[in-house]
C-alpha cells in the first residue's frame, strides 16, 4: 500500500509537470487507469488543453506540403532520401552544446542566429531533443567522447557556405549519435531514443526545406551515408517512407 | 465527402483535446495529434461521409492513445494495418463531447467529496508540489500521499459509472 501510495505521488508529479510518466518506470495496468484520470482531470484546465496555434500551423503546413508532393516525391532516388533525412536530423541537433552534461538545465536554446523557420522548427522540438541527448548519455555513458568528436568537426575547414557547414556539422553529430545507437542496441532504452530521433527526424522535415545548397554540397560525399536510417519496425519504417517522400520534395 | 485540409482544420482542436485529456502533457498530446494526423490523411479516403471519416480518425486516436499507455517505442509510430482495419465507429462517448471536455473534467471534480476535489485541485490543476500542498491543506505530506491517492481512485470509479451509465 505504502509503496503504491509513492508511485501514485511520482506519477501525479509527473502530469502536473506536463511530464511523461511512463518514463520513470513502467506502470501497473491500475496505475496507468489513474493517470488517465488524472490526464482527464487535468482537461479541467481547458486552456492547457486547447493546442496552441503555432502547433495547429506548423502541422498544418506538414500535411499541406505532404499531400502535395507526394506524385514528385516518389521519383527522388534512395540517395538524396537518406542524405536529406541526414539534414533534417542535424538541424534539430546544430544548437545544442557540444561540450559538457547534456541536462536540461545547462542546454541553451536554439541559437539566435539561426533563420527565423529553423529556430522555430528546434524549439519545437526541443523538449524532445532535451531528453534525447540525455538518453544518449545514459544508453551509452560515452558523452564525452561524443562531444570530443563533434568538437573536432566544427574545427574542419571552412569549404562550405555557413549554412551549408552548419548542415554538414549536423550530419556528423547524428553519425556519431548512430555509432551510439549501435553501441546501446541491446539497451532497453536505446528503443525509446530510436522513437525519439524518429520524432525528431518528423518534426524537422519542413526545415529541411532551407537546405537546398546543403544538400547539393554533400550529395556526393559520404556524409550522407553515414546517416543511414535508423533500424526499425516495419510500421515505423512504413511512416519513415511517407516523410521522406515528403523531405525528398523540399530539396528539388 | 470532404477533403484532407477541411478536415484537418475542422477536428484538429476537438482531437488535441480528445489526446490531451487521455495522455495529461502537452508534448505528447501534439506528437499522437501529428502521427494520428499523418497516418490518417496518408490513408485518407475522400468520398466517405463526413461523420464517417470523423469516426475513423477518432478510433485511431483512441488507438494511438492506448498504444501509448502500453508503453514501448511505438507510441508515436501508429502501424498502418491498426489503421486500415480499425472499426469504423468511435467510441461512443468521444465524438461530439470533446469541447464540453473541459466542462465535464470540472463536473467529476464537483462531484467528489470536498478534500478530495482540494486535493487533487492543488496537485492537477494549480500544480502545487506536494509540500505546498499540505501547507495550504494544514496537514502532513504523508496525509496528502493517501489523499490524493483515494480521491483519484474515487474520481476513477465515477468516470467508470459514466463510461458504463453511456
Amino acid at each position: 500500500m505504502d509503496d503504491d501510495v509513492e508511485r501514485l505521488n511520482r506519477l501525479l508529479d509527473d502530469l502536473a509537470a506536463e511530464r511523461d510518466p511512463r518514463e520513470r518506470a513502467e506502470l501497473s495496468a491500475t496505475e496507468v487507469e489513474l493517470a488517465q484520470t488524472a490526464a482527464f482531470l487535468k482537461a479541467a484546465h481547458g486552456e492547457r488543453s486547447t493546442p496552441s496555434e503555432a502547433f495547429v500551423e506548423r502541422l498544418g503546413r506538414r500535411l499541406a506540403a505532404g499531400s502535395s508532393t507526394e506524385t514528385i516525391a516518389r521519383q527522388r532516388t534512395a540517395r538524396m532520401l537518406t542524405t536529406t533525412l541526414a539534414a533534417g536530423l542535424l538541424a534539430c541537433s546544430l544548437t545544442f552544446p557540444l561540450t559538457g552534461a547534456p541536462t536540461p538545465a545547462h542546454a541553451p536554446a536554439p541559437a539566435a542566429g539561426l533563420a527565423a523557420r529553423d529556430r522555430a522548427a528546434c524549439l519545437a522540438i526541443w523538449p524532445a531533443v532535451q531528453r534525447c541527448r540525455a538518453d544518449l548519455t545514459t544508453v551509452t555513458g560515452d558523452h564525452q567522447q561524443a562531444s570530443a568528436k563533434l568538437n573536432a568537426v566544427q574545427r574542419a575547414p571552412r569549404r562550405l557556405g555557413p549554412d551549408a557547414r552548419r548542415m554538414r556539422n549536423v550530419c556528423l553529430a547524428a553519425r556519431v549519435n548512430r555509432l551510439n545507437f549501435a553501441a546501446g542496441a541491446r539497451h532497453t532504452a536505446a528503443r525509446r531514443v530510436k522513437a525519439e530521433l524518429h520524432a525528431a527526424l518528423v518534426d524537422m522535415a519542413e526545415s529541411a526545406c532551407d537546405c537546398t545548397q546543403f544538400a547539393h554540397d554533400i550529395a556526393g560525399g559520404d556524409v550522407g551515408a553515414a546517416a543511414v536510417p535508423l533500424e526499425c519496425s516495419a510500421s515505423a519504417r512504413t511512416a519513415a517512407t511517407a516523410h521522406m517522400r515528403m523531405v525528398t520534395s523540399y530539396v528539388h | 465527402m470532404m477533403d484532407a485540409e477541411a478536415l484537418y482544420r475542422a477536428h484538429v482542436r476537438p482531437l488535441y483535446t480528445f489526446i490531451y485529456s487521455r495522455v495529461g502533457n502537452r508534448e505528447t498530446a501534439e506528437d499522437l495529434t501529428s502521427a494520428v494526423f499523418i497516418k490518417a490523411l496518408t490513408h485518407l479516403d475522400p468520398t466517405r461521409e463526413e461523420h464517417s471519416l470523423v469516426a475513423w480518425l477518432y478510433r485511431v486516436a483512441h488507438n494511438a492513445v492506448a498504444d501509448y499507455w502500453r508503453g514501448g517505442c511505438g507510441a508515436r509510430v501508429i502501424a498502418l494495418e491498426e489503421v486500415r482495419t480499425a472499426p469504423q465507429t468511435p467510441p461512443a462517448t468521444d465524438v461530439g463531447r470533446e469541447e464540453q471536455t473541459a466542462t465535464r473534467a470540472r463536473a467529476l471534480l464537483a462531484r467528489l467529496p470536498e478534500n478530495y476535489r482540494t486535493v487533487l485541485s492543488h496537485r492537477l490543476l494549480e500544480g502545487l508540489s506536494l509540500a505546498e500542498t499540505a501547507r495550504c491543506m494544514g496537514t502532513s505530506e504523508g496525509n496528502v500521499k493517501i489523499l490524493q491517492h483515494r480521491a483519484l481512485k474515487r474520481a476513477a470509479e465515477l468516470q467508470e459509472d459514466d463510461t458504463v451509465d453511456g
